[in-house]
């Protein structure tokens, strides 16, 4: 087998196994017979890897296959996941200025409005869109997002044309938000367009109280938790990535012992996390790249995004071959 | 159906052929302008066997690997028809508009 070759079918494992069983060798086969047309090369042309990524995506989101349904189900889990998060992350803000300051000072300090008013819309439009997914008003949840992402546009925009509207950014955190914004938007349209309904309304309702008394507790002064006490460092990417971890290590946890079915509802977690964890590492890479490129803050904070990165993708393999395994065993017992 | 599946149909319709036959036919009929992918006709390819619109017909060995060929079913022959039925009224809906003689439309 020819280094080209290996690279191909390396390549081809992003495809679904089911798919590649029916595909591979004569994908293997075509591609090879073009090459053979060419130069002689060791490396897959970008364009062709663009083209698998693409298949691979569509095909498990798409598809109707099992693995599709369960790949989409773990999209609206991550869409839910940061909507649920976005919105309940922005109430103590907006109840700090209207019952601290406006209802027990007797103030309302303008200074502060700006910042208030954009988290009181963070609160109406992913609070919003996260009720209406959950009870199935896609349309509104979709509008929602674009709104959001609209928000987001002009508010960076009119922060960098006049420091007088910059009381609307919490820089750095806008570009976050907005690749968040047209993610959520992606996500909610695909959901919406196969008609998928979101498994376990109940358990969502209850993680809005849980998350707020976490959020809550994490912010407590007197409790000193490093990254949670300043500012609005709970939108940060090192906290998504801490969620997503333990998520991550609680699934895995779980799956370890016993012998839980295919079926088991933890499973579409499994999917679920790995890809909220990606979203969290990208965002803080970009982050850095785009926002704090050669500041001491960004040299210190290359090596922790690099092992953050490094544990997560430990994380999401061994929980992907847990997974693997009791999907396995699954389908010898039936 | 997209303009890659409509290619790849009225590829076959010659004949049987291979995955790498379709990539140059296509690139052929499209005079250029449409280059096809691996990835992206594996894809098409994949719909249109499940729509029953294509189906693998037999393999050879070539250079040690196994070839697939591929062939328009009825159905294929059909649907290729209803799409040609629909683009030509679009084309000559648009030419008469536009009033060009060239494309077969009022002037």
């Amino acid at each position: 087998m020819t280094v080209l070759e290996q690279r191909y079918r390396r390549l081809l494992t992003l495809l679904p196994a089911g798919y590649r069983n029916a595909w591979e060798e004569d994908m293997v086969e075509t591609y090879l017979s073009l090459a053979d047309d060419e130069k002689p090369r060791r490396r897959v042309r970008m364009a062709e890897a663009w083209a698998v990524v693409s298949l691979a995506a569509r095909l498990r989101l798409t598809g109707q296959s099992d693995a599709a349904v369960r790949w989409r189900q773990a999209v609206g889990y991550v869409v839910l996941a940061i909507l649920l998060f976005q919105f309940v992350a922005a109430l103590p803000r907006v109840r700090w200025y209207f019952v601290d300051m406006v209802w027990y000072s007797y103030g309302a300090p303008l200074i502060y409005l700006p910042g208030v008013l954009f988290e009181a819309s963070t609160i109406l439009l992913c609070g919003g869109a996260f009720f209406a997914l959950l009870f199935r008003k896609r349309r509104l949840a979709l509008g929602l997002v674009v709104l959001l992402a609209a928000r987001e546009a002009v508010t960076m925009f009119l922060g960098s044309v006049s420091p007088a509207w910059s009381g609307f950014r919490i820089p750095p955190y806008g570009a976050v938000y907005l690749s968040l914004a047209v993610m959520l938007a992606a996500g909610i349209f695909l959901i919406y367009r196969r008609e998928m309904s979101i498994a376990g309304r109940r358990g969502w309702l209850i993680a809005v109280p849980v998350t707020w008394g976490a959020i809550v507790l994490l912010r407590d002064p007197y409790l000193h938790v490093p990254f949670a006490n300043d500012g609005y460092p709970l939108l940060d990417g090192d906290v998504w990535a801490l969620g997503a971890g333990v998520v991550m290590a609680l699934t895995l946890l779980r799956l370890a012992f016993g012998k839980p079915k295919a079926s088991h509802p933890l499973l579409l977690w499994a999917n679920a996390a790995p890809v909220l964890a990606g979203i969290a590492i990208a965002a803080e890479c970009w982050l850095l790249v785009t926002q704090s490129i050669g500041s001491d803050w960004s040299l210190h904070q290359w090596p922790f995004t690099g092992a953050q990165a490094v544990i997560l993708v430990v994380l999401a393999v061994a929980l992907r071959l847990r997974v693997r395994q009791i999907r396995r065993r699954s389908a010898a017992v039936s | 159906m997209s303009e890659q599946a409509f290619f790849v149909l009225v590829a076959l319709t010659a004949g049987p052929l291979h995955g790498y036959g379709i990539v140059g036919e296509v690139l052929a009929l499209s005079e250029g302008r449409l280059t096809l992918r691996v990835g992206t006709l594996y894809g098409v390819l994949d719909r249109l066997v499940e729509e029953g619109l294509v189906k693998p017909d037999g393999e050879e060995i070539h250079n040690g690997r196994v070839r697939r060929y591929y062939r328009m079913t009825g159905e294929g022959r059909q649907a290729l028809a209803e799409e040609m039925r629909r683009q030509s009224a679009n084309a000559r809906l648009a030419a008469g508009r536009l009033g060009d003689v060239a494309f077969g439309g009022a002037s």
